[in-house]
Order: structure tokens, then sequence, then C-alpha cells
């Protein structure tokens, strides 16, 4: 999702969560470590949450359409 | 009316923690007065959304848990941030301005929460409803100090992590001072205090 709608972003690995930078926004800084990093991978620990995604998004003022594209289940609805 | 808030289960919260942190050559204490939106959402549970600071969330089968996994997550924020730091002022400066991003999207959504349960269109479920009640309007902050500096310590500072519900109503009077709302017990306690005095 970040690839698609928040091109250019970066990630960094920290010793209990990523930070992820895009743009000139405030780095997000409380990821957590799910089945991307190898920690997490040999501790089984399921994939990143939907609730932790629809933070980022909003967080991070990425597209919504977008991120609703690549995460269906993630059901954000615009502002108004 | 922003998003589907009007019929949301979200609940407008604060809280405070108090962080002993230990980096490169110091040792620092982090104070912060904190909002967040307790929100339920289908299939995924409860989430605590951090409006202040906004970059953090937790998940829980239930408030409580959503708490606690919440105040995890905080510390680890710091203590990450320690680990990154070469000295005490790059660390205190990565906290406060993870604290004053504020999520601009979720203080709507507080906002609104906020609103449904002082008018009472939102009846707090038990485990959400026994929180204590803070004053909203008190302000947000961070308070980061460098402890190794210090020479003397006393239990004063001590603090109790906890999380609250919003005070019902604060009032200004003519003169501007916060009044809190005459139908709690807080201000008829303080009322007696004032006239005993």
């Amino acid at each position: 999702m970040l690839d698609e709608c928040a091109p250019e972003h970066e990630w960094d690995e920290k010793t209990h969560h990523y930070h992820i930078k895009w743009k000139d926004k405030p780095v997000y800084p409380s990821l957590p470590k799910g089945d991307h990093s190898k920690r997490g991978k040999r501790a089984g620990r399921a994939e990143i949450e939907v609730g932790h995604v629809k933070k980022i998004v909003r967080f991070l003022g990425i597209d919504i359409d977008c991120a609703n594209k690549m995460v269906p289940q993630l059901n954000l609805k615009q502002k108004t | 009316m922003s998003q589907s808030a009007a019929h949301e289960r979200a609940y407008a919260v604060i809280f405070s923690f108090h962080d002993a942190v230990e980096g490169r050559g110091f040792f620092a204490r982090v104070l912060a007065r904190g909002r967040a939106l307790m929100a339920f959402e289908d299939d995924e549970g409860w989430w605590l959304y951090g409006v202040e600071p906004g970059a953090i969330a937790a998940p829980g089968a239930t408030p409580r848990e959503a708490y606690s996994a919440f105040r995890q997550a905080f510390t680890k924020v710091l203590f990450d941030f320690s680990s990154d730091a070469e000295s005490y002022e790059e660390f205190a400066y990565r906290v406060r301005e993870f604290f004053q991003a504020t999520d601009t999207q979720e203080e709507l959504r507080w906002q609104v929460a906020l609103e449904q349960f002082r008018t009472g269109k939102l009846e707090p479920e038990e485990s959400i409803a026994s929180l204590p009640r803070w004053k909203a309007e008190q302000g947000y902050n961070v308070d980061v100090e460098r402890l190794d500096a210090k020479r003397t310590f006393t239990p004063d500072a001590n603090q109790v992590d906890e999380y609250a519900l919003p005070a019902r109503r604060c009032r200004l009077n003519p003169r501007g001072i916060v009044r809190p709302n005459p139908h709690f017990r807080y201000s008829r306690d303080a009322r007696r205090v004032r006239s005993r005095a």
C-alpha cells in the first residue's frame, strides 16, 4: 500500500518499531514489527493489523481512494 | 457530519503517562498528558488511536486491553528514540516532536466523540463509564526532564499511569476562570473546601 500510495516513503527498522517517513510529514514511529521483520517471522507474529494501516493513512495524509484500492478492508471514508 | 462519526462507538479519552528512560550518558523522565480516541472497529475490536501524540495506535479485545497495548507502545517509542539519540538534547527533541505531531483527522473524531459523550448521545459501556473524569480543557503536553543532573529527589514526583474520560462540561465565568460543572461531586467538594477556607 505504501509503495503505491506513498511513493518514496522511507522505512527504518528500530529495536521495537518501524519508523516511516514520507514527504515533509512527521515521522510515524510506532508501526509494530509484523511479518516483515526476521524476528517477527521467527515469532510467527500476525501481519500488520488494519487499524495500524488506517492510522498511518490518516496521520500521513495518504490518499484515501488509493489506500482503499490497495487494502479494501480499510473501508476508509473521505472527509467531507 | 464528518465520516460516520455521528454513530461511531468512540470515546474521547485523556491519559497521563510517566516514563523513566535511560540513554547514552543520560537518564530522563518523560511526563505526558495526552488524548486519544477509544473506538470500536467492526471485526477488529477496540482500538486506541492517538490524537496528541497522533502517530500511535494499539488494539485490544476490550478497552482496557487496548489501553495496555497503547501504553506499552508509547514506552517502546521512547525506547527507540533513546537508542537512536546521541545526547539527551536529541532525545528530548525527538520526544517533543513526536508528542506535538497531532493527528488532525483524529482530532475531529475526538471532538465529535467528546460532544456526543457530553450531550449524552452515547452511553458508555460499563468498562468505560467507570473511568475517572478529568477536565478536557486543561491542555495537553509533554515534559522531558533530565534526572541524572538532579541533586535532590522527592517522592512527590512519583505518578501513577492512568486514563480517564473528559469531565462533562467546564464553563467560563465572566472573569474567564474555568469552573467545573456544579452537578458533579468534584465541584461540591471544591465548594465545601472553599467555604471552609
